[in-house]
């Protein structure tokens, strides 16, 4: 076996703190459990359907924008589909309108207001999250 | 309003339930179609409405997505991270005469519909332990 030194850049770094912890408890060396949890996501890792395809698209066509779009639209409301910005409004209202008069309903779009984020989510343990 | 409590799915605990009628982006989807569905409240849930993937494809929330670069993350209390979709939509209240506007979670391990506290956040919620009664108000 062939082992290769790899800089990785664009690890969340909350992620990576319990994987190296996990990976210690475990007496691993951090290659040999990102080895091991590699193989776990290749086996695991099914193909893309169409739908995936689309919002893989969609998102690397909000990724190319949002850049300007944070600085000329603040606080707008962007739609993306088809894998183009198709239109940005002031409000979600006019864009669910948008959704119609676009026959976009059913198809995988991305709805945003320019800058802002959603708030993290907590489940506690009485959530019935399996 | 006041609602007995019932018995959930998997819990042998009876606990409160709001029957409610959730709706995608366009109000062109419900869910469900008549009537209303009873969903658990949940105060260890931070969110609006999470809802079983099955029910967020009927609606169609796939259309009006938030984009995973805009979502923080969403984790277990015990620090387990939960892979989430989050779409725009709308929740019915009918016994109150209420639709509001909401952030609809969805996970594949998702089995039962929860309210979470930013939707309660909008109502006046009581707990009546004792007589097993929630009591809700605008």
């Amino acid at each position: 076996m062939i082992h290769l030194s790899v800089l990785i850049r664009d690890i969340d770094k909350e992620v990576y703190t319990k994987f190296k912890a996990k990976a210690a408890e475990q007496g691993l060396k951090i290659g040999e459990a990102l080895t091991k949890a590699m193989e776990e996501w290749i086996k695991s890792n099914k193909g893309l359907n169409a739908v995936d395809i689309e919002r893989k698209k969609n998102l690397a066509t909000f990724r190319t924008i949002i850049g300007d779009l944070e600085k000329t639209h603040p606080s707008q409301w962007g739609l993306i589909a088809e894998g183009d910005l198709q239109c940005i409004k002031d409000t979600h209202e006019e864009i669910a309108q948008e959704l119609k008069n676009r026959n976009l309903v059913g198809k995988p779009c991305y709805i945003f207001q320019i800058g802002r984020r959603i708030k993290k989510r907590t489940f506690g343990l009485g959530s019935r999250i399996k | 309003m006041k609602i007995s409590y019932k018995k959930p799915i998997i819990s042998e605990i009876f606990a409160p339930f709001l029957p409610i009628k959730i709706f995608d982006e366009t109000q062109n989807f419900s869910y469900p179609q008549n009537g209303t569905i009873d969903a658990l409240i949940d105060t260890g849930y931070d969110g609006y409405l999470v809802i079983p993937l099955k029910i967020f494809n009927i609606l169609n929330l796939i259309s009006s997505e938030f984009v995973k670069d805009y979502l923080t993350r969403a984790e277990t209390i015990t620090g387990e991270n939960v892979e989430l979709q989050t779409s725009l939509g709308y929740v019915e209240i009918p016994q109150l005469d209420l639709i509001l506007s909401i952030e609809i979670d969805t996970t594949s391990f998702c089995s039962e519909i929860l309210i979470g506290r930013q939707l309660l956040e909008q109502l006046l919620v009581t707990l009546n332990g004792p007589q097993h009664e929630l009591i809700v108000e605008k």
